[in-house]
């Protein structure tokens, strides 16, 4: 079974992605945080459970107030965002696919997180039944 | 005379012997009376004969006198002809031209003073030799074949003969000769011949054939058109130049009056400069003749007047040099000095112009407004000590020695003006050329003051704008996050409770769905093309 890591900081998005993912017969851990999502990488990492596949949001910042957000995007926030979490992943497996999903996909923010190694940036316009067929074809190949 | 002299001496022979009868018959007493008688008779006998001897001797004496009188004819006549003789001699001996007798027999008996002049031989050197020797080798034959028709009795009519003088040198004469005839008229005595030293002649037309072989070959081969015209501009002759030169033919322009070919706004300089000719004036002038065709070409004129040999004017010689191409070139580099001054005066921009050691030969007015410097401040002076700020220095001098090593400057820099101001200028310099060599450099100097005003404006409103645009870029994206997320939750949560419900039910869920779609669309649109619209 394949299997995937979101890390988002929307429940929702958590519990949605899940659904449709399952459906295509994907195991699926979520974290809410960058830093969560490291670390859950590297234990899933270590425990030989590496995923297939790890869906990035690029604003982990939990904040609802645009300052806030500001920040976390310049890296200057409490945590780290999307870009840093990738950067971070790929220390510790450099083999590790990414992909963006993220309502910031037509931002500079976006093409930090190719360059820090995503493979992909999805909209989040994509509604989340299709993207999880993306999920399910890539992965199947 | 002769005979009157025997009478006289019979008639003294009988009066002796009558004498000597008398003589007899004075002895003889007898014949004494006859004697007496016939002395008496002998007396009136010796009387007669006395008076017969009287009469001889008048007759003899009207004789002498007739002899003496012819005598002296004979002797006037000696004189008169010796003198014509010593006449004749001296007339052949001195006579300037040389003149030579001689025999039937080809020996010369005569040889003047100008004969001995002309060969160097005298005359008792060739008297009595053979005429041959004369005659130079190879033209002996037919000089000698000339005398014998003259020994024919036919006349040389100037016949070249070449002589050969005694230094081995040859010379022309030209001969005319003549027979010399005793009285029957048929026995020849001489022949006389006079001749008329050509040798020098002879060169000298052989050197004006040849003069004017050249100068006919000079006259065609000629790029300058030559015309000769008489006094009333009728042309009568041409050069083949001159009539290409126009286009014609050269019989076609022969013949033709000079006022046919002028543009008809010159024919009073072309009067003009015919009047000087007829004084007697050369001149130099330009003027405008029209080709064949009816084009204009322009001409250097340079016409002389030809005069007779009484020293009428009879017309004029010029030398033609179409200058049309050059005159075109001449007014093309007017067009273009004048241009180029105009446009160093004119120019909006400050140029200065420097020698090959970057000394300033001249300034526009514009440099001047822009660095406060007349031409005699910097005039002959380096440029470099006078408008570069301290600090540009060593840039400057960079630059200077990047033009006069034949390259082009473009640079932008602060230069100084004579009040100690600065001035931001762009400068490029650029070296001058000519035929290969660098003689100097331009300079123009562009104050950009304003221009770098005018860009920090624009750099300013730049990065206003950019930050505006930015402001505006970041605004759109964190609504368009704020948008997105919360609409991609509500509609998987509304996609997934569709799949729970049955149809009848999810039409109203459906068009819940669809409203976000639309509000997703505006804020799409919004967001990324700026337009609000569904």
């Amino acid at each position: 079974m394949s299997r995937v890591l979101v890390v988002d900081d929307e429940p929702d998005i958590h519990e949605i992605l899940t659904v449709y993912l399952s459906r295509e017969g994907i195991d699926v851990e979520n974290a809410l945080t960058g830093e969560e999502g490291v670390k859950m990488y590297k234990k899933m990492h270590d425990e030989r459970r590496i995923p297939d596949l790890v869906i990035m949001d690029l604003n982990l910042s939990g904040e609802k107030g645009m300052e806030g957000i500001d920040l976390h995007r310049e890296g200057k926030g409490k945590r780290m965002d999307g870009v840093r979490a990738t950067e971070q992943i790929l220390d510790i497996n450099p083999d590790a696919v990414i992909w963006g999903y993220t309502a910031w996909s037509d931002t500079e923010w976006a093409e930090r997180l190719r360059d820090a190694g995503a493979k992909k940036v999805v909209k989040r316009l994509v509604p989340f039944k299709e993207f999880a067929e993306m999920v399910a074809d890539f992965l199947e190949e | 005379m002769k005979g009157e002299g025997k009478k006289k001496e019979e008639l003294v022979k009988e009066l002796v012997e009558l004498h000597e009868r008398v003589a007899e018959l004075e002895k003889s007493e007898t014949g004494r009376k006859q004697a007496e008688k016939e002395l008496k008779a002998a007396n009136q006998q010796l009387t007669a004969s006395e008076q017969q001897l009287r009469a001889a001797n008048q007759q003899l004496r009207a004789s002498e006198q007739q002899l003496r009188a012819a005598n002296q004819q004979l002797t006037a006549s000696e004189q008169q002809l010796r003198e014509r003789n010593n006449y004749l001699e001296s007339l052949i001996n001195y006579a300037n031209a040389p003149i030579i007798v001689w025999d039937p027999e080809s020996k010369i008996s005569r040889f003047n003073h100008a004969f001995e002049h002309l060969t160097g031989y005298k005359a008792d050197e060739v008297i009595g030799q053979e005429l041959s020797m004369l005659f130079p080798e190879a033209s002996r034959d037919e000089s000698l074949h000339n005398i014998a028709r003259t020994l024919s009795g036919k006349y040389w009519k100037r016949v070249e003969i070449p002589i050969l003088c005694k230094d081995g040198k040859v010379r022309l004469v030209l001969w005319n000769s003549a027979n010399i005839y005793a009285e029957d008229g048929k026995t020849l005595l001489s022949i006389i011949a006079q001749g008329q030293d050509i040798t020098e002649r002879k060169k000298a037309e052989e050197a004006l054939k040849e003069s004017e072989e050249k100068y006919r070959t000079l006259v065609e081969t000629a790029q300058e058109g030559i015309c000769i015209d008489d006094k009333n501009d009728n042309i009568t002759f041409t050069n083949k130049a001159f009539a290409d030169m126009l286009g014609y033919e050269r019989n076609e322009i022969i013949g033709m009056n000079f006022r046919e070919l002028v543009d008809k706004r010159q024919i009073p300089e072309l009067e003009k400069q015919t009047k000087m000719r007829m004084e007697g004036k050369s001149s130099k002038y330009e003027i405008t003749l029209y080709t064949k065709n009816g084009k204009p070409c322009n001409v250097i004129v340079s016409a002389a007047p030809l005069v007779n040999v009484d020293g009428n004017y009879e017309g004029s010689i010029s030398v033609n040099l179409d200058i049309t191409e050059r005159k075109k070139a001449e007014e093309e580099r007017e067009y273009q000095r004048n241009y180029f001054q105009a446009l160093f005066k004119d120019s909006p921009e400050g140029i200065v112009s420097l020698d090959d050691k970057h000394r300033v030969i001249d300034i526009n007015p514009t440099f001047e407004e822009m660095f406060g410097y007349h031409l005699k401040d910097l005039q002959g002076k380096e440029i470099d000590d006078y408008i570069i700020p301290e600090r540009f220095l060593k840039e400057g001098k960079a630059y200077t020695k990047r033009a006069l090593s034949g390259k082009t400057v473009k640079a932008e820099t602060i230069r100084k003006r004579k009040d100690g101001s600065e001035v931001p200028v762009s400068i490029l310099g650029a070296p001058i050329f000519i035929d290969g060599k660098e003689v100097g450099i331009f300079t123009i100097y562009r104050d950009i003051t304003e221009r770098k005003e005018a860009e920090e404006k624009l750099q300013k409103a730049y990065k206003e704008v950019k930050r505006a645009l930015e402001q505006e870029k970041v605004f759109k994206l964190k609504t368009a996050h704020y948008f997105f997320n919360p609409l991609c939750i509500a509609k998987g949560y509304i996609d997934l409770t569709m799949e729970e419900l049955p149809e009848e039910q999810r039409e109203k869920l459906k068009a819940a769905r669809h409203a976000i779609e639309r509000v997703e669309k505006v804020v799409e649109n919004v967001t990324q093309r700026g337009e609000i619209r569904e």
